[in-house]
């Protein structure tokens, strides 16, 4: 074999064998380290909408010279002021809020475009679903009382 | 082996990498990622809120004002937890129904000293959040609420 034939062997070899073993190599590292490096955020708007409304001032909780995370102020549940302060509308997200306390329930729908849509949660589809109890304080201006907050919330699937 | 004979092999097998490789990338980086695991621990629940709620709590017991820490503390120190639980499980059963299971584990750091909860054997995949209440001679009570939906 002369000099030269040696040359083109190699090269081939590197193009066709070396080049791509790496590049599986790396796409095999990455897919053994891709279930423990990446959460699961399929939810978590949901989640960040639950935040805001517990424990935002703008939203539901209760406020004097401080915010209260997670106390409920009766004043502060109301449509407009909801939709406002999550931010939603059209075909975003839907927000039904049931606030029970003492012998009282208040429900509010946010967003009715989408909170219309409730019942396409019933089946598997294209909208994605939460529905969750918060025991919550609840301030209606005479004292705090113990309540509960079933929030549900109406999305797309991403 | 002659020379042609092997160059041949070679880029067949090299051929078969290559789309090997390029298989694996297209199913990787496609919208919904075959190999993307699910993680185990939830980190969306709003437990720590439910737990905050609860140790803040009032209570009104033969005509005194308490909040639910207040009662902690005190059956810590009568070591009587009957009025914990069962104001415990009037406050939180209604919340929880049949839905989500719960455990209120109250402890120092040295050792639990009660457990409170509507099922008893609680699995995996769990969301807990943890509270610390300061004692009357500045011993740490910590609250651990454990929940699973």
């Amino acid at each position: 074999m002369s000099k030269g034939e040696f040359n083109i062997a190699t090269d081939q070899y590197q193009f066709f064998l070396v080049i791509p073993a790496i590049f599986m190599s790396l796409i095999i590292v990455t897919m053994l380290i891709a279930p423990y490096s990446k959460p699961e955020t399929s939810d978590m708007d949901h989640f960040v909408i639950r935040k805001n409304l517990l424990y935002s001032a703008e939203c539901l909780a209760f406020s004097d010279n401080r915010v209260y995370p997670g106390i409920v102020d009766t004043n502060k549940f109301e449509e407009n002021r909801l939709q406002k302060c999550l931010g939603i509308s059209g075909n975003t997200y839907g927000v039904i809020l049931k606030l029970s306390f003492d012998d009282a329930n208040k429900v509010v729908f946010v967003n009715k475009q989408m909170t219309d849509r409730i019942n396409f949660c019933l089946r598997e589809g294209s909208f994605m679903c939460s529905d969750e109890n918060v025991y919550v304080l609840v301030s209606d201006g005479i004292g705090l009382k113990k309540g509960i907050l079933n929030i549900k919330i109406v999305g797309f699937e991403k | 082996m002659k020379k042609g004979h092997a160059s041949y092999l070679m880029l067949v097998y090299g051929l078969a990498i290559l789309v090997v490789t390029l298989l694996l990338a297209a199913l990787m980086f496609s919208a919904r990622n075959p190999f993307s695991g699910k993680e185990e621990i939830r980190v969306n629940s709003d437990v720590e809120v439910d737990l905050l709620n609860y140790v803040r709590t009032p209570l009104d017991i033969d005509g005194q004002s308490f909040t639910m820490a207040d009662l902690i503390v005190y059956s810590y120190y009568k070591k009587d937890f009957s009025k914990v639980e069962e104001y415990t499980k009037n406050l939180l059963n209604p919340v929880y129904k049949d839905m989500c299971a719960y455990t209120i584990t109250y402890f120092t750091p040295d050792f639990d000293f009660h457990v409170v909860n509507n099922i008893d054997d609680i699995g995996k995949d769990i969301d807990t959040a943890e509270i610390s209440i300061l004692g009357l001679n500045e011993e740490v009570i910590n609250v651990m609420v454990t929940q699973i939906c």
